[in-house]
């Protein structure tokens, strides 16, 4: 028996380090917060008009404030209280919100016209005043208290928002920008006088005029909203229009993909995104739980620094391309949830190259393009990425081992990498872009054009940066399709990504959950998602 | 072995010298495992602990497969005895399809690797420290032992953290960041029996005797303590492959795709609901090995210095 507390000792350190969080990002509960709360388990709230709907989200948010951030969990909270001039359908349709209407007398003008009637959460109304100055706060350099907004890089070349007369504002471009009114769903109205008032305390207490108002919580820990009764009811394009029908919704963060499942199957939460494949038969064994796919709007693709040798030889580059087989990781990893893609654009999006036949896996192509380049030894890569999708990452490095080149892969910390990415510093890098809107414009532009925002692979083209300029201003439609089609020409041969693949959205809810389905952009709307 | 006789080789000749001692270590080795033999637990952790450090030393020839092979139709595989697992992998695979049966096989030789070099290091350094510090005393010990002092009052994991996030992954700098610490017990072990020991007879007639400090320290007082150091060594060592373990998991030790166990418990932490067994056997196998380290430790403890009992 005297051994008994040593046997306890090394039981309590294997479990605790089975169960410990692999980073300090575990959101910790507070009991205090726990013991505040009016409804503790969603559970034990009638069925009726007083449910509440808990949301499991994969990740802690970076501020409640609507123009500073670049992050799309962070948006679908705060898409929750605000709205914006237009929302999206979940199949990506653009239909008005707190615009009514608008017009586009010239390519290079935007007229909207303010629904009437739409409050603020304190009571007050909406007026054009208050779209000017959310813009107006978003664009300007250094508008908010010394900063510029991250969200200004969204807006592409909006230069100014005037008041036409008290229900229309203007959108004045600097030059034409057709997908305007695809990039609005991301911006969201705030009240002038409110923020003149509070400052950057909007980024803890915030106040919109979407269907829920804030209660209590902080980006760490838990955020939680109730119903705002004097919502004007939304889109009329999206019905049923009205306040919402759950009269509180609570987003809980459960960084761990285990915890959201759980959770989700035990009836503490309601919805949960971000389900990796492998759970989704354990959950559609459960008849409490529905998993509802969407085709996804994230491009995943193997970004590879073209100043960098051997990578700047277009023949390497290629020969990684026909090394790695994107099918094989599709169908076993993503377990089918996804779609291989060709060339740079999304499967579903505007102005796709049907032309473009994918790479395709062949190894001995790849061998023979390396010994043409003068690498048959092969060389050393490492693969940067990060924890999310190592998976994919570590696949790709064992196929490229395959055709003789030391590949390893490195897990980061994503605010780390980025900065070194855009410097030139890193070989190749895997991760994704948000191509919400479907169209080239937001995919291609911040990705390949010469020192744009997002250009980890340093590909610099004058011939693309021309095509691509001259498609952003581009009107006529057939005009931008044929643009886009020699542009993906060229980026399909230069190859400076490995081609990927585009994952489904997967989210699931309990069965009991009424009115919702994943949304191509991974928002989670819940204006008019109910329990019965 | 806590009474060694005062041999000397100045009254015999060399040859007679090292016949005795090996005759005596002989004896004490026998009485040492006779005693062990009457310690069933001991007994237990020390074969438990034998069998592991042979699958370290052959590990990489009786894998049935590539530890780090990448197979992406076998992903997920349970372990044999389940619907839809097989002999080709015992104990299922992970999410790339790797053959867990054979990382935790090739997981040992990094577990123990660390644990013994660590400790030995440790040891080293500490021991070295400790008897000069506790011999001389004076400013040295002073400096030593406040710094001593400064890194004990940071906790261990957190100070392990801390290290290798500055230094970055890695198996020697594991190894760095985990004796950075660990000396810090011997040295305070060692420096106390030291300041003991000099006070006792035999250090006395040995300075009486003329011999160098040297001698004294590395002939008269080491045996005395020696046994002490021992056990607090074998105790450590299943801390640091703990230590090894937890780091691992964290992502900051050993890195996967590496076949350490803290990185495949880590893994499987993904995968806890559909694929238990990726965890699990980890998880087993460390503590199936500290378990048996520890177990073997405190036997020793017993039969060696049981005054230790009250210091630990």
């Amino acid at each position: 028996m005297k051994k008994a507390p040593w046997l306890l000792l090394v039981l309590f350190l294997v479990v605790t380090l089975c169960f410990f969080p692999v980073t300090g990002c575990q959101p910790t509960e507070d009991p205090a917060v726990d013991d505040d709360e009016v409804v503790d388990d969603p559970n034990d709230v009638a069925v009726g008009e007083d449910y509440t709907i808990v949301v499991g989200l994969s990740q802690t948010i970076l501020t409640l404030d609507p123009a500073n951030h670049r992050d799309r969990v962070t948006e679908t909270v705060i898409r929750n209280m605000y709205d914006g001039l237009v929302t999206r359908t979940p199949d990506g349709v653009i239909v008005p919100e707190i615009a009514e209407s608008w017009d586009n007398p010239e390519p290079t003008i935007w007229d909207f016209t303010i629904r009437e009637g739409v409050k603020f959460h304190d009571g007050s109304d909406l007026t054009v005043e208050d779209v000017k100055f959310t813009f107006d706060r978003i664009i300007g350099e250094g508008a908010m208290e010394g900063e510029t907004s991250p969200r200004k890089g969204l807006l592409g070349p909006l230069e100014a928002v005037e008041i036409v007369d008290d229900r229309t504002v203007r959108f004045i471009l600097e030059e034409p920008w057709p997908i305007l009114l695809a990039m609005l769903p991301h911006q969201q109205i705030v009240s002038k006088a409110y923020l003149e008032e509070v400052g950057s305390d909007i980024a803890v207490q915030p106040m919109g005029a979407g269907p829920f108002k804030f209660v209590e919580g902080t980006i760490d820990d838990r955020i939680v909203l109730e119903r705002f009764d004097d919502y004007y009811g939304g889109s009329p394009d999206l019905p049923p229009v009205g306040p919402a029908p759950a009269a509180r919704v609570i987003f809980e963060f459960m960084p761990e993909v285990s915890t959201r499942v759980a959770a989700l199957q035990g009836g503490d939460v309601h919805i949960i995104h971000n389900v990796p494949p492998d759970m989704v038969a354990t959950l559609e064994a459960d008849p409490n739980v529905v998993v509802k796919t969407v085709e996804g709007t994230r491009m995943h693709m193997f970004e590879m620094n073209v100043e960098m040798a051997p990578l700047n030889d277009v023949r390497v580059r290629q020969a990684i391309n026909y090394a790695i087989d994107m099918d094989a990781i599709v169908d076993n990893i993503l377990l089918g949830y996804g779609t291989t893609v060709a060339g740079p654009l999304l499967p579903h999006g505007f102005a796709l190259n049907t032309d473009l036949q994918p790479y395709g896996y062949d190894p001995d192509r790849a061998i023979e393009l390396l010994t043409e380049a003068g690498y048959a030894d092969g060389f050393e890569l490492v693969i940067d990425t990060e924890d999310e999708l190592k998976d994919v990452a570590y696949a790709a490095a064992s196929m490229l081992e395959a055709i003789g080149i030391q590949a390893s892969v490195r897990i980061w910390d994503w605010g780390v990498l980025r900065d070194q990415l855009l410097a030139g510093e890193r070989m190749m890098v895997f991760g994704n872009w948000g191509n919400s809107t479907l169209d080239p414009s937001d995919l291609l532009v911040p990705k390949l054009r010469s020192n744009d925002r997002g250009n980890y692979s340093q590909y610099a083209n004058p011939e693309l940066d021309a095509l691509l300029d001259a498609a952003e201003i581009a009107v006529e439609r057939d005009e931008r399709i044929s643009l886009y089609y020699e542009a993906q020409e060229i980026i399909y041969n230069d190859a400076p990504w490995v081609f990927g693949y585009v994952g489904m959205e997967i989210e699931a809810c309990r069965s009991n959950v009424t009115n919702w389905r994943p949304s191509t952009d991974s928002r989670i709307n819940l204006h008019r998602v109910g329990l019965e | 072995m806590s009474q060694i006789q005062p041999i000397s080789p100045d009254k015999m000749s060399k040859r007679d010298y090292y016949l005795t001692r090996l005759r005596l270590t002989g004896k004490n080795f026998k009485e040492f495992m006779g005693k062990m033999s009457r310690n069933p637990s001991g007994m237990f952790g020390l074969i438990i602990f034998l069998f592991f450090v042979f699958l370290a030393i052959a590990g990489p020839y009786i894998v049935p497969k590539d530890p780090m092979a990448i197979s992406l139709t076998d992903r997920l595989l349970p372990p044999f005895w389940m619907e839809g697992g097989s002999r080709e992998h015992l104990l299922g695979t992970d999410q790339l399809g790797m053959d867990l049966f054979s990382r935790i096989i090739a997981g040992t030789r990094i577990s123990l690797l660390i644990g013994v070099l660590t400790v030995s290091i440790s040891i080293v350094i500490g021991t070295v420290l400790g008897l000069l510090a506790g011999y001389y005393r004076g400013i040295l010990d002073t400096v030593l032992a406040r710094f001593a002092d400064l890194l004990l009052s940071f906790p261990w994991l957190i100070f392990a953290i801390f290290t290798m996030a500055v230094i970055g992954p890695g198996f020697y700098n594991l190894v760095f960041a985990l004796t950075f610490k660990g000396w810090v017990g011997f040295f305070r072990l060692v420096r106390g029996d030291v300041m003991a020991e000099k006070t006792k007879e035999y250090v006395d007639a040995a300075k009486a005797l003329g011999q160098s400090d040297l001698n004294i320290m590395a002939r008269e007082i080491m045996p005395n303590i020696l046994n002490s150091i021992i056990v607090l060594g074998t105790l450590r060592m299943g801390f640091m492959i703990i230590m090894e373990a937890s780091l691992s998991f964290l992502g900051l030790g050993i890195q996967y795709p590496e076949p350490a166990w803290g990185s495949i418990v880590n893994i499987g932490r993904d995968h806890m609901l559909s694929a238990w067994w990726i965890s699990t056997f980890a998880g087993v196998a460390i503590l199936v090995l500290v378990l048996a380290i520890n177990m073997l430790g405190e036997s020793l403890r017993d039969i060696l210095d049981p005054r230790l009992r009250r210091i630990e």
